[in-house]
């Protein structure tokens, strides 16, 4: 049998604009993020999915296809009461200030799952819980009252803070801080900083479109203090 | 024109589009009718990277897809088919070199593709692999895309957007200008998607085949191969950088008919 070059430009079109389309008719096809951590290297829980592998895009219900923990759990412990499913982590740090060293991010979330599942997690030192997630964790008896005493207890009046307080208040008494939650690479070149300092403190990214936060979690580097690092560059 | 040509041209102005949508849409505009999938969520040679990691972990890499993992079993199973006819027929990284290349055969002459002493060139191909093997084992080790950081090919559709690394700029560079002087310096010499899927010329069903019968030895074949592979000298081509471009056959650059040929099944196997 021979082929020609017709048949050759025939088959190359045919082969990956039609397996591309029958892979999306199957539902194969997709160009971002599955959402489902990697697993366990070894050890006693190898094979089992890393709850340090949470990233700040993966909302409450991915949480819940991959580990043995409810979204309506986590939108209980967490303070989210509306449609926690879909209530991406990235979120959290955007409703609750940082308090001190801790900050109730993604890194909480993952904290909250290691405890919850017992799965292992080496602590970033920023990761806190609120007190209804703690009273959560002794009621279901995943943890001992002396275990509830080690855990980083975040003030639950920074929930009230964030619901209560008049955006007046709020815009009077607090400076703007330049990196927040949406921040993204794009808007740390337009404070002036340039990609070697940008990617000293937060890593390789892959577009400027990123959040910052999402960049940090991603190269598991603590937002919370790269926000400040950030901070003081720009303000140079 | 010829039909690969074509080909060529139309899939590098479709991955150039996709490149410029993924930026636009992250600027919050774009092309909605378009793709806007990243360089990396179209790009088979991420399926390769990754799949150590997936088959280990379960897991994609940062930056990779699963569309890669779809890509690189069509494009293998393309190849296994007709050998690499994503190399010669799709890649626009290929593509630019053969287009610049055409520049330096005019400059050079008949000096062109023949700076390099032959016995160098086979030599210098097997980098490829070694490029390959570092580019496996860095990234099942690191779980990160380090080829990102040298690859060219992301370079020529993102060096627009300030996010690429400076050596990735440099090599696609010095590529283009290798171009001038050898005919895809890089698929050639570094290329490690076009050393995975160079293996596959070892046992694809549809082989090159010179017949030595009605050969006249004018060795047109020779000259016109982009990788610089003596077709006049081979049977069956089974060397590992044959790109199933066609331009040795009968069809194109050899001037006796069904002298050299694309050719399939068991009988003309035997």
């Amino acid at each position: 049998m021979k082929l020609n070059q017709k048949s050759i430009a025939i088959l190359v079109v045919v082969i990956l604009f039609g397996g591309v389309f029958v892979s999306d008719a199957l539902g194969l096809w997709k160009t971002e993020s599955s959402k489902v951590p990697v697993k366990i290297q070894s050890g006693e829980f190898a094979g089992e999915a890393d709850p340090a592998d949470i990233r700040g895009s993966y909302t409450f219900g991915d949480i819940e296809k991959v580990f043995p923990i409810t979204a309506e759990t986590l939108g209980e412990v967490f303070w989210v009461t509306e449609n926690p499913e879909s209530f991406q982590l990235k979120r959290l740090e955007e409703m609750y200030p940082s308090e001190g060293e801790f900050e109730m991010g993604t890194s909480s979330v993952r904290y909250f799952v290691a405890r919850y599942t017992g799965l292992p997690y080496e602590q970033t030192g920023e990761e806190g819980l609120f007190p209804v997630a703690i009273e959560f964790l002794k009621r279901e008896g995943k943890i001992s009252e002396e275990e509830a005493q080690t855990i980083p207890v975040m003030n639950p009046e920074i929930i009230l803070q964030y619901e209560d307080a008049p955006e007046e208040t709020v815009v009077e008494e607090h400076v703007e801080p330049l990196v927040k939650g949406n921040t993204t690479v794009a808007d740390l070149f337009a404070l002036g900083l340039s990609e070697e300092e940008i990617i000293s403190v937060i890593g390789e990214f892959e577009s400027k479109g990123e959040l910052v936060r999402d960049v940090c979690n991603g190269n598991e580097v603590a937002f919370s203090a790269a926000k400040l690092t950030l901070q003081e560059l720009a303000e140079k | 024109m010829k039909n690969r040509r074509w080909i060529q041209i139309g899939f590098f102005l479709f991955i150039a589009a996709i490149a410029v949508n993924h930026g636009l849409t992250e600027a919050g505009g774009g092309i909605a009718w378009l793709s806007n999938a990243s360089l990396h969520a179209i790009c088979p040679f991420g399926g390769v990277v990754t799949l150590y990691t997936y088959i280990t972990d379960g897991a994609m890499i940062k930056k990779i897809h699963e569309s890669s993992l779809v890509l690189m079993g069509l494009v293998l199973f393309l190849s296994v088919l007709v050998g690499p006819a994503f190399c010669g027929w799709v890649c626009p990284l290929g593509s630019i070199q053969e287009w610049v290349g055409k520049i330096g055969r005019k400059i050079f002459g008949k000096r062109y593709n023949r700076l390099i002493p032959k016995k160098a060139d086979r030599l210098l191909g097997l980098l490829r692999y070694g490029v390959l093997a570092w580019v496996l084992i860095v990234t099942a080790l690191s779980f990160d895309l380090v080829f990102s950081t040298v690859d060219p090919y992301y370079a020529l559709f993102q060096f627009w957007t300030g996010e690429v690394a400076i050596s990735a700029i440099i090599i696609l560079l010095a590529v283009l200008g290798l171009s001038l002087i050898v005919e895809r310096p890089w698929c050639r010499y570094a290329c490690p998607y076009g050393a995975f899927l160079g293996i596959t010329n070892k046992f694809r069903i549809f082989t090159i085949r010179r017949n030595a019968k009605t050969c006249v030895d004018c060795k047109q074949c020779d000259s016109v191969c982009p990788m610089g592979i003596e077709v006049s000298t081979s049977g069956k081509v089974r060397d590992l950088r044959c790109i199933s471009c066609m331009e040795c056959t009968s069809e194109a650059a050899c001037p006796i008919p069904e002298t050299v040929q694309l050719l399939g099944g068991i009988k003309d196997e035997a």
